[in-house]
Parts: structure tokens; C-alpha cells; sequence
């Protein structure tokens, strides 16, 4: 994806395992094309990471995105979770919110 | 055998007998090679076809001589050719002589190849026969320059190096080749028959051409031509005689016919005849019919004598020919210095001649009369005697100059009248050529000048009236009959003679032999009396007349002359004397009260157009006439209401007045406006006509002046109130800049120019920065201006960058009469990073003045002024601001002063911008207008625009944004920097961000669900502890059951920060977010 905002590399191996990397800013203005992109990148996952360690900002926007990413990966019944560093913001805005148990992958979630 | 054979014969053996056929298809081919299309320059065809020309007249010329003498073994043979070359070499240019030379070898060599002689000796003969002329034409070059064989000596030249010398070396050089190459012997005989054979054949063939050029054949008359064809034709039938009847007492005939040839044909008339003997004669030798059996000689011996003869009987006819020209020419010329002395000694000038050594021989009547001189004292160096001890000095030096470098030259002194008194002269002299063309001393005159002196002393400072008067002493002559009809009354006149000044004199060119009513139609009748009672009654007159038929005044001096019937004149145009004079004449009195008026008119325009204001122009018109023109001066505006506009000398009652006049102002007003003078002072001349009209005139331009002011009054009122509304009111329009402007209208005048300015914040964050300066002043420009910054303001965010958008924006400067120039600059600044793109169109530079006092111009991403039919594509350039440096726009009016140099404006400007590089932009704005343009008289309108990068912003941060999603980003990018710049380091620095972001994110989306309006953001950082307010027209979007996940954005906020107020009214939704951040670890 390029917008002048976000990006997003997509990363699939052979066993299914996606990794997506989201860099740059996700806001209200480009919520939905981000949400849309990652869908669509998604179909042959099985598991998905989302990387969030390079993402410059984020608000509730963002979060809800990646709320609906969780939601559509568990219908599709795969799993999803977020690799995010356990110091940054992102991780804290997690906490905040009470999605970080939820969403955080395994190796981060301590 | 062999050595009996003669070089012409061995060049046409017996084995192959001349004929006509080959010579003529030689000569065809030879003239189609030349002129070929190859030649294709003018010069190259000329020499072509001289080559070709030459070519073909020497080949017939020596194929002639072959003819005769090849055939039956003959010596001593006539050679024409020789003579074609040496004339050819005589009358053409020295740069034309390398094609004569080669057509003559190129023909030699051609024809003793057809004649059978093997190549290298034909090389020789080539050589021999082109090596001859060109001895002989150098040697004449040297001797005669210009020879015409119709003068004695030059003939005598062209007999000793033409005909003698020249053959001679051929000869020698002939017989060389001869014996050395083709395998003859007999040396001394070869080499004498050669001289002899192209000795004739140079004195007849060459003799001829030249005579018929010469000077002296004089003109052609059809008795005179009738005549010498006469005696040509007995020449001719008596040498016949001579050979073919044998009779040789004839021989004398032929004798006489040449001689009296000379006489009566001229040059011209004895070669004809001379050739005519020498053809027959030669013809006849070779055809077998001579009268040497009869003398008892040897063929080849009687040859040879006949053609000595010939030659000597030709020279001598030449020679009379010459002698008789000669003496032809020295009776014309004595009876032309004859005229020319009865001319100079009647005219009224005083004319005087010098010889090669600047003595004088010569000095007409007209020195005696003035100087009472006696001539013959006056002659030699004597005539300096009478020539003021003062400049005799300077007189004699001139003329010895004169004679060194001979020069016409023109000189003035005081010269002794007979009185004793002495008179101012100008004297003017001109080089005298003798009839052979050389220089023969000086011909001059000189005229009395002292009459005119006075009046012509003031003509004197004027250098090219100076000069007129000079030109004006080179004096016309003409000889003319006069006309007369049937019954003897006097009709026109016909031109006799004329010297060169006549033409350009009187513009008449060719008068000669025409009548001047042909010439002028319209002459007037008086010219042809006045000459016929000079030329019929035989009075002299001199008199001073124009001719308006000619445009032209002369003075003429005529006179009448023999026969009866003739007169001849001597006159000088004096066109430009007269109208000088003309114009000295008028009466002193009213040149210097015109002067007064138009001097008076003059400063009248020049000081009310210097003045503002219908009430300032009517007060200045008022004081500038009193008391030159009247002692009181009043300027009403008249109407029901009559109102005084100004008056002169103030309002103090003065007393009842001897004259007045009134004079209406053409003021455009609806009522008249009246300028009343008056007179009081009983000692002043009342008011005359001319002095009324005078004043009509001066009040109608006075008054169109004070219209004007008017106009300009009320329009500069409207332009000002338009420009001043049109102009921005500079908000801060990022954190990252402080920016302040001024807008200067020019002092003093009313006129409001095009100059504008606009600051505005780009969608993406950055900040665009205009000035711009409409060519042009009043309503027009004003119009347009505000035209260009919209168009400006609207075009900013689509444009590629500030080239493009400048591109795009020329297009606007069209203005209602079609002639739209401006000039505009454009910056782009990016607050974040302090990067700006700018581009100038015809635009002063802006100046950039970095905190450590280093000034830059930027005087990259330049081009044209805007103007409608500009060309896209103007480039822009890119430079970095440095952190708290100080970027300067401004329009020209700031850097311009009158005397001074844009440069030494811009240098000033950079001076006291690096003074005031650390001040508020508001005192950076009002310094730099006080010290550039402040208490001047500013001539033009002045814009400046300060403005500040200051990354490090005040405590406050405060933005308004349009409530649209995608301004979002730039609010954060414009927080980040601000945050940045207060110390803020990550990851607090993006957790405030997030914190701001969430309530700008609410406030965009749904305090204006309508879409426009603007959220208003302010930060406050006290010491670290960041209050931030965020403020729209709608109220707080609460969390949704439907929401999924919803609700995280106030959760964000009050995880984050440590405080978060929302309160919604009726005017909209204000959040207040708190948050404190560690102080940075240093």
C-alpha cells in the first residue's frame, strides 16, 4: 500500500504465516484504506502477525483497526496478534485501551 | 633551309596549311569553356570572359601574321598580337593582369602547338611573348600613369618602352628560345626581325586601341568623322597602289594621308589610317605583290624596310596627332583662365591663386579694390603685408600646411581695408588641379565678413551654423544664352556651362544644354528678366534674391558676356545665411517677451505637475504670475456659490486695478473656473491682445493640470481604500514564523501603485509567502493586484511549486486595457525543517540574514516578469533557513532611490537587515522603512514582509485548521515540530501527539459534520506541563453501543494524559487535555 501516510509490507511463508509491517501513521483519514489493504493480504493467512513497531502514531482509530483485523482473522480461524516493543507507545496504548492481553503476541506479551 | 625558316613559320610548317575551319572551332570551344556555368561569381565570369576575350583576339592576331608570312617563308613578319596584349596591359587594372598574361601564353602556346613547333619551345615563345608587354606596361606604369598617347610626352613614353624596349627583350628572349630549344641559329637576326615585327605590330594594333580611348580624340563631330574616313581610305587605296600597280610615287600619298590624319582625325584618325597602311601593306608583301624587285633588294630586306617605314611614318602621324591636341588644349585652357580672370576681376569677391610652392601668382581686382594693394606687390608672400600683424602668423602657418598636405582649408582674419581699418575676412582655399590632373597650388577666395560679424558671432557659438556659413562661401558658376520668342521678348535661358558646385547648389543636375523652364517649370518670371537685361542690355548686377520655385536664396553676381545674348553668373546659395539673418531680425523687444512667455509657460507646467492637489496647483499657478504678469492674481470657482480657490498676494485689499483680463481654466468641472489677473501699478503697460491671447493659452494648459489633479485626487482616494482592502492582515500562521508586513503608499504623490503581499498556510502544512508588484498606478493596477493575489491564494495548493504556480498566475495580469505586466515573488517554507522553495518573477531577490549576521540574496529561480503571454516553465530554486534567521521580501519601492543604483539600494538593505538581524519582525519592519525610504520623498509604493523562522517557538502553540480529516496530519506534523523544538523526546513526545491527535480527531469529525468551519488547537507548555485546548463549533461524540471497540478514543485521553475536561455548549464542544512530561535528561 502507498499512501502517503502508511505503508504496508506483506510477508508470507509456506506454512501460512503472514507477517505484516505497517510503517508510517494510521489516523482517522486513513483508517479504512489501511484496514481494507491488510483484508486483502489476509486471505491465505493462517497466522498473522502485525507488526506495529515502526508505526509513527496511532490513535483510536488505528486501534479500531486493528480490533477488526483480530475479529476478521479468529472468523476466518486463523489467529492474529501484534508485534509491537513492550517500552513504545503503541504497546502502552494497548494497556490503555485493555486490548494488550488480547492481541499482543505470546513473545511480547510479558 | 632550316635557318631560312622564320619563328612565325616554323610555327605554321607548310605541312599543315592554315585554315579558318579549326581556328573557329577553337575559338567556339575555347569561349564555351569560359563561359561555362562554372563561373559562378560575377568577378570570376568577368575574368572569364577577359580571358576569353584576350585569348581569342591574340590568336587571331598571331594567326593572322602566320597566315601571311608562314606560307612563303617571308622574315621580319608583322606580328599583331603583340599590340592586343601591351594595350590590354595598359588599360586594365594591375589585379586583371594575371588573366591578360595567361590568355596570351595560354594563346601562344595553343597556337605554336597547332602550328606544329614541339611543346617546350612553344613554352619558350609563351614565355617571350608574355614577358614583353609586361616589361614594357610595368616600365609605362612607373613612367606615365594614366597614359593617353593623345599627349606628347606620353607618347613618347609608349614609342621608347611600348614599342622599342618592349619587343626588344621579346626579341631577345624569342631568339634565346629559338636557337637554345628549337634548334635555330642565326641568333642576332631572329631577335632584330622579332623587335621589328612586334614593334609594328604595337605601334599599329596597340596605337589604335589607345588612340581611341585617348583624351584628346576630342569630341566626335559627323564632318570631322566623315573626314577622317577619307583620308583613311586614300591611306588605304595608295598603299594599295604602291603594291598592286606598283607605282611607288604613290608611296607620298599614303605619306600625306597619314600625316594629315594627324591632323584633322586626331590620335584616333592616324591609327586608323596607320593600321589600315600596315594590314595592306603586309598583305600584299605576303601575297607576292611588292615593289622589291624593283628596288633591287632582297624580299626579306624589302620587308623590313617597308615595315621601318610604316612604323615611322605612323609615329610621326601620332606624333602631330598629339601635338595638335596638344596645342588644341592649351588655347582652351587659356581662353578658359582668360573668362575665369574677367569673372574673378568683376566678381565681388577676392580671389587669389598659389602656386606648388604656396607663393601667390594671382590675386583679383576685387584685393586691390578692398586691400589697395597693387597685384604685383600682393604676389609671392607680399599679399601678408596687409593682414592684421595679429594673425599673420597664424595665416602663414595655415598656409603653409595648406601647401604641405594640400588640403582645402578655411580660415578668418582681420584684413587691412584701403581705409586702413581693419575688416574681419574669412578665407577659404581649395586644391587647384592642372588639365594633366596634378595638384597645381591653391584657388581661393576671400569674403568680407565684417558687416555680418556682429549678428553672425552669435550664429558663430552655433558650430553647425559655423559650418553652414563656410559651405556657403564655395561659389556656383554657370554660362547660360537667353531665349527669346518671336517677337524677341526674353522666354528662359539655356545652360551653357556649369561647374560642380552648380548642381549641388541649385539641385539642378545635368543642366547643360537644357532651357530652365524644363528644368524648374514653375521658376518665377522675374529670373528670366532680370538675366535678360544683363545678358541683352549688358548691365552687371549683383543681387540677393530667393526663388521659392527652388526653396533656395542666392546671391548672384551676373554678368553679361560674348557673344551677344550670353550671360554668365557667379553665385552662392545662401539659403542659410538668409534664414539666419531672418531670424536675427526679428526686434529684439519681442523675441525676449516671447522667450519670457514660453520660459514663463515652461515653469508653469513644471511646477504645478510637481505639486498635489486642485487647491495646491490652483495656489502655485496663482503665485507663479504675480508679479511677473499682473500684481494680483485670483482663481475662482464660479456657479451660484462662486468659491475663491487660491489668490495671489494673499487676501490684503489692494488697490482698484488699471487693467484686467480673465481667462477661463478648462478644469472639467461643472462650473467654470475663472483665473482673473489684474493690474494695479499705474507704471505697468496695460494689457494688450497678445498678452490676453497668451493668457488664454496658459490658462487652458494650466487648467488641464489642475483637472488632472482632480481625477487623480479623487481616484487616488478609491485606489488607496481598494489596495488597503485588498491587502492581508498578516495572521501568525504557524508557530514556526513570526511574520510581520508593511504596506507604504508613496509619499507625496497620489498615485496608488500595484504593490501587495499575502501569507497563507498550505494544506500540507507549509506556509506560502507572496509580494508582488503590478506594474502600474491608480484604479487599473489596484484592481489587478487584487486580481493576482486571489488567483495567487486559490492556485498555491494545486501548483508543483512556486515556479508552476508563477507560470500559471501570468495569465491574471492582463488588466481592462490589455497590458498586464507584473512582477511577483514566491516562497514556499516548510516550518518543520525550514526548507523554502521560491521562485521570482522579474522580482526583486528576497534577502535571507542568517542569527550569525551572514546575508545570502536569493538570486536562484529567476525569470521574466509575469505577462500574459509569458511561457510556462519558470524555474524555482531551494535554500534551508538556518534556525531564528530572518527572510526579507519586499518590492522594488523599498531599494530604489532616485541617483542611486539598484545595487547600492540592495546593499543598504542587506546593512541594516544584519543590524537588525535580533529584533521583533515588527521592529525589524518599521526600522528597515525608516532607514531605506523613511523621511524621503518615496516615488514609489513600498511592501515589506518580515519574516522569522523560529523552530523554537513561544510557550504557545496555537492553530486553526479546517475541520477536514486529511489537515490532520499537518496539524501533527506542525505539533511535532513545535513539540520537538520545546525538548519534548519520545516516546513523550508522540504519547502528547496521540493525545492531541484523539481530541482534533473528535473535533474534525463530528464538532462540523457540515465540513467546513475550523477547529481551533492552542498548547500551552508550562515548564513541561502541556495544557492543551481543542475547540469546534459541535458537540463531544459520545461512545455508541454499535461502536465496535469504540469509545478508545477518550480512554486514549485519559490514559495518557494526567487531566481531560470536555465540556459542550451551545457554541460547540471545547476539550481540555493536561499532561506532564519528565524534563529531558541532558
Amino acid at each position: 500500500m502507498t499512501d502517503s501516510l502508511a505503508s504496508i509490507r506483506a510477508a508470507l511463508d509456506r506454512d501460512g504465516d503472514l507477517t505484516l509491517a505497517i510503517t508510517g501513521e494510521i489516523d482517522v483519514s486513513n483508517a479504512e484504506a489501511v484496514q481494507r489493504e491488510c483484508v486483502k493480504h489476509m486471505e491465505d493467512a493462517r497466522r498473522t502477525t502485525l507488526d506495529l513497531g515502526d508505526v509513527r502514531y496511532i490513535d483510536s482509530a488505528g486501534l479500531r483497526v486493528v480490533v477488526a483485523l483480530w475479529q476478521h482473522a479468529h472468523a476466518a480461524g486463523g489467529t492474529l496478534h501484534v508485534a509491537a516493543p513492550g517500552d513504545g507507545f503503541v504497546a502502552e496504548l494497548l494497556a490503555i485501551t485493555g486490548l494488550g492481553e488480547q492481541l499482543l503476541g505470546p513473545e511480547r506479551a510479558g | 633551309m632550316r635557318d631560312r625558316v622564320p619563328r612565325r613559320a616554323r610555327r605554321n610548317p607548310r605541312s599543315v596549311p592554315p585554315g579558318p575551319s579549326p581556328r573557329r572551332f577553337r575559338a567556339a570551344t575555347l569561349i564555351r569553356r569560359c563561359t561555362s556555368p562554372e563561373a559562378r561569381t560575377p568577378h570570376l565570369r568577368r575574368s572569364s570572359l577577359l580571358f576569353c576575350a584576350i585569348a581569342a583576339a591574340y590568336a587571331i592576331g598571331s594567326q593572322l601574321s602566320a597566315s601571311w608570312f608562314g606560307a612563303d617563308g617571308q622574315t621580319a613578319s608583322f606580328f599583331p598580337a603583340a599590340g592586343v596584349t601591351l594595350a590590354a596591359l595598359i588599360l586594365l587594372p594591375r589585379a586583371r593582369w594575371p588573366v591578360v598574361i595567361a590568355a596570351a601564353f595560354f594563346a601562344e602556346v595553343t597556337v605554336d602547338l597547332i602550328n606544329g613547333i614541339a611543346l617546350v619551345p612553344s613554352l619558350g615563345y609563351g614565355v617571350a611573348n608574355t614577358v614583353q608587354p609586361l616589361v614594357a606596361a610595368a616600365l609605362l606604369a612607373r613612367l606615365r600613369p594614366a597614359l593617353d598617347i593623345g599627349r606628347t610626352r606620353d607618347l613618347a613614353a609608349f614609342l621608347v618602352a611600348g614599342v622599342g624596349l618592349g619587343p626588344l627583350v621579346g626579341g631577345i628572349l624569342g631568339a634565346s628560345t629559338f636557337v637554345v630549344l628549337d634548334g635555330g641559329d642565326r641568333f642576332a637576326r631572329f631577335a632584330g626581325e622579332w623587335w621589328i615585327g612586334d614593334g609594328l605590330g604595337v605601334l599599329v594594333v596597340g596605337g589604335a586601341i589607345l588612340g581611341f580611348r585617348s583624351a584628346a580624340a576630342g569630341t566626335v563631330t559627323r564632318r570631322r568623322l566623315a573626314e577622317t574616313a577619307g583620308l583613311v581610305l586614300v591611306a588605304g587605296l595608295a598603299t594599295a597602289g604602291v603594291f598592286w600597280l606598283g607605282v611607288i610615287g604613290l608611296a607620298y600619298v599614303t605619306l600625306m594621308a597619314l600625316l594629315a590624319s594627324g591632323f584633322r582625325g586626331g590620335t584616333r584618325g592616324a591609327a586608323l589610317a596607320g593600321a589600315a597602311v600596315a594590314f595592306i601593306s603586309a598583305q600584299a608583301v605576303a601575297s607576292g605583290h611588292g615593289y622589291l624587285d624593283v628596288l633591287g633588294v632582297s624580299p626579306a630586306d624589302g620587308l623590313l624596310y617597308v615595315q621601318l617605314a610604316i612604323a615611322v611614318f605612323l609615329a610621326t602621324a601620332l606624333a602631330v596627332a598629339a601635338e595638335v591636341a596638344e596645342r588644341e588644349r592649351s588655347a582652351g585652357e587659356r581662353r578658359a583662365a582668360e573668362r575665369f580672370r574677367v569673372m574673378a576681376d568683376h566678381a565681388p569677391a577676392m580671389l587669389w591663386v598659389t602656386d606648388r610652392n604656396g607663393r601667390c601668382t594671382y590675386l583679383s581686382r576685387g584685393w586691390s579694390d578692398f586691400t589697395g594693394q597693387r597685384e604685383d606687390r600682393g604676389l609671392g608672400d607680399g599679399w601678408l603685408e596687409v593682414v592684421d600683424p595679429r594673425d599673420a602668423e597664424r595665416v602663414r602657418m595655415t598656409h603653409e600646411w595648406a601647401t604641405d598636405s594640400r588640403e582645402p582649408f578655411t580660415l578668418d582674419y582681420r584684413l587691412r581695408r584701403a581705409d586702413g581699418e581693419y575688416r574681419r575676412v574669412i578665407d577659404a582655399g581649395r586644391p587647384l588641379h592642372g588639365p594633366d590632373g596634378d595638384w597645381a597650388g591653391f584657388i581661393g577666395s576671400v569674403i568680407d565678413v565684417h558687416e555680418r560679424s556682429e549678428a553672425e558671432d552669435a550664429l558663430r557659438t552655433s558650430d553647425a551654423r559655423f559650418k553652414a556659413l563656410f559651405e556657403s562661401i564655395d561659389e556656383g558658376y554657370c554660362l547660360a544664352e537667353i531665349i527669346l520668342d518671336g517677337d524677341g521678348t526674353p522666354v528662359d535661358y539655356r545652360f551653357l556651362e556649369a561647374n560642380h558646385l552648380f548642381g549641388a547648389m541649385t539641385g539642378l543636375h545635368d543642366a547643360v544644354g537644357r532651357r530652365v523652364r524644363d528644368l524648374v517649370p514653375d521658376l518665377e518670371d522675374h529670373w528670366v528678366q532680370t538675366y535678360a537685361r544683363v545678358a541683352l542690355d549688358g548691365q552687371t548686377m549683383r543681387f540677393e534674391n530667393g526663388s521659392d520655385a527652388m526653396g533656395r536664396w542666392f546671391d548672384v553676381f551676373a554678368t553679361p558676356v560674348e557673344p551677344h545674348g550670353r550671360f554668365a553668373l557667379v553665385f552662392k546659395d545662401v539659403t542659410q545665411r538668409r534664414l539666419a539673418e531672418i531670424g536675427l531680425r526679428e526686434s529684439e523687444l519681442e523675441q525676449r517677451r516671447a522667450r519670457r512667455r514660453a520660459e514663463l509657460l515652461t515653469e508653469v507646467i513644471g511646477e504645478l505637475e510637481a505639486v498635489d492637489g486642485v487647491a495646491g496647483r490652483a495656489g502655485r499657478l496663482a503665485e507663479l504670475l504675480v508679479p511677473r504678469v499682473a500684481d494680483a492674481a485670483t482663481i475662482t470657482l464660479a456657479g451660484p456659490d462662486p468659491e475663491v480657490l487660491a489668490r495671489a498676494p494673499g487676501p490684503a485689499s489692494a488697490p482698484e486695478p488699471h487693467s484686467r483680463a480673465l481667462a477661463a481654466l478648462e478644469t472639467g468641472d461643472r462650473h467654470e473656473t475663472l483665473l482673473e489677473l489684474a493690474l494695479t501699478d499705474p507704471e505697468r503697460r496695460p494689457y494688450t491682445d497678445a498678452d490676453r491671447a497668451f493668457f488664454a493659452d496658459l490658462a487652458a494648459r494650466a487648467g488641464l493640470l489642475i483637472a488632472s489633479a482632480r481625477v487623480h485626487e479623487e481616484e487616488h482616494r478609491v485606489a488607496l481604500a481598494l489596495q488597503r482592502a485588498l491587502l492581508p492582515t498578516v495572521v501568525q500562521v504557524d508557530p514556526a514564523v513570526d511574520v510581520a508586513a508593511r504596506y507604504a503608499p508613496a509619499a507625496g504623490t497620489l498615485e496608488v501603485g500595484g504593490d501587495w503581499y499575502d501569507t497563507f498556510r498550505l494544506p500540507d502544512g507549509r506556509l506560502g509567502l507572496a509580494v508582488g508588484d503590478v506594474v502600474g498606478h491608480g484604479l487599473e493596477s489596484a484592481a489587478t493586484m487584487g486580481r493576482m493575489r486571489t488567483a495567487l491564494a486559490a492556485l498555491a495548493p494545486h501548483s508543483d511549486g512556486p515556479g508552476d504556480l508563477l507560470s500559471r498566475l501570468q495569465q491574471f495580469t492582463d488588466g481592462p486595457s490589455g497590458t498586464g505586466f507584473a512582477t511577483a515573488c514566491y516562497a514556499v517554507l516548510d516550518p518543520a525543517t525550514g526548507v523554502l522553495q521560491h521562485a521570482s518573477a522579474g522580482h526583486p531577490p528576497c534577502l535571507v540574514v542568517a542569527p550569525d549576521g551572514a546575508t545570502r540574496w536569493l538570486e536562484d529561480g529567476r525569470s521574466v516578469p509575469l505577462c500574459p503571454l509569458g511561457r510556462p516553465g519558470r524555474p524555482q530554486a531551494t535554500t534551508v533557513l538556518e534556525s531564528g534567521a530572518l527572510l526579507i521580501m519586499f518590492t522594488d519601492g523599498l531599494v530604489e532611490r532616485r541617483g542611486e543604483s539598484l545595487a547600492m539600494g540592495m546593499d543598504r538593505l542587506e546593512a541594516v537587515a544584519r543590524e537588525l538581524r535580533d529584533a521583533p519582525v515588527e521592529d525589524v519592519c518599521d526600522a528597515v522603512l525608516a532607514e531605506m525610504v523613511g523621511g524621503r520623498h518615496r516615488a514609489d509604493d513600498v511592501v515589506l514582509v518580515c519574516i522569522r523562522f523560529v523552530p523554537v517557538p513561544a510557550a504557545a502553540f496555537r492553530l486553526d485548521f479546517p475541520a477536514v480529516p486529511e489537515e490532520l496530519r499537518h496539524v501533527r506534523t506542525a505539533a511535532r515540530s513545535w513539540l520537538s523544538a520545546r525538548g519534548v523526546q519520545e516516546p513523550h513526545r508522540t504519547r502528547l501527539l496521540v493525545g492531541l491527535g484523539e481530541a482534533c480527531s473528535n473535533a474534525v469529525l463530528h464538532g462540523h459534520r457540515d465540513g467546513n468551519g475550523l477547529v481551533h488547537l492552542e498548547v500551552a507548555d508550562d515548564g513541561g506541563r502541556f495544557s492543551a485546548l481543542v475547540s469546534d463549533g459541535g458537540t463531544w461524540r459520545t461512545p455508541r453501543a454499535d461502536d465496535a471497540g469504540g469509545g478508545y478514543g477518550l480512554r486514549v485521553m485519559r490514559g495518557l494524559g494526567d487531566e481531560v475536561i470536555v465540556s459542550s455548549g451551545e457554541d460547540g464542544t471545547t476539550v481540555r487535555f493536561k499532561m506532564a512530561v519528565p524534563a529531558p535528561t541532558a
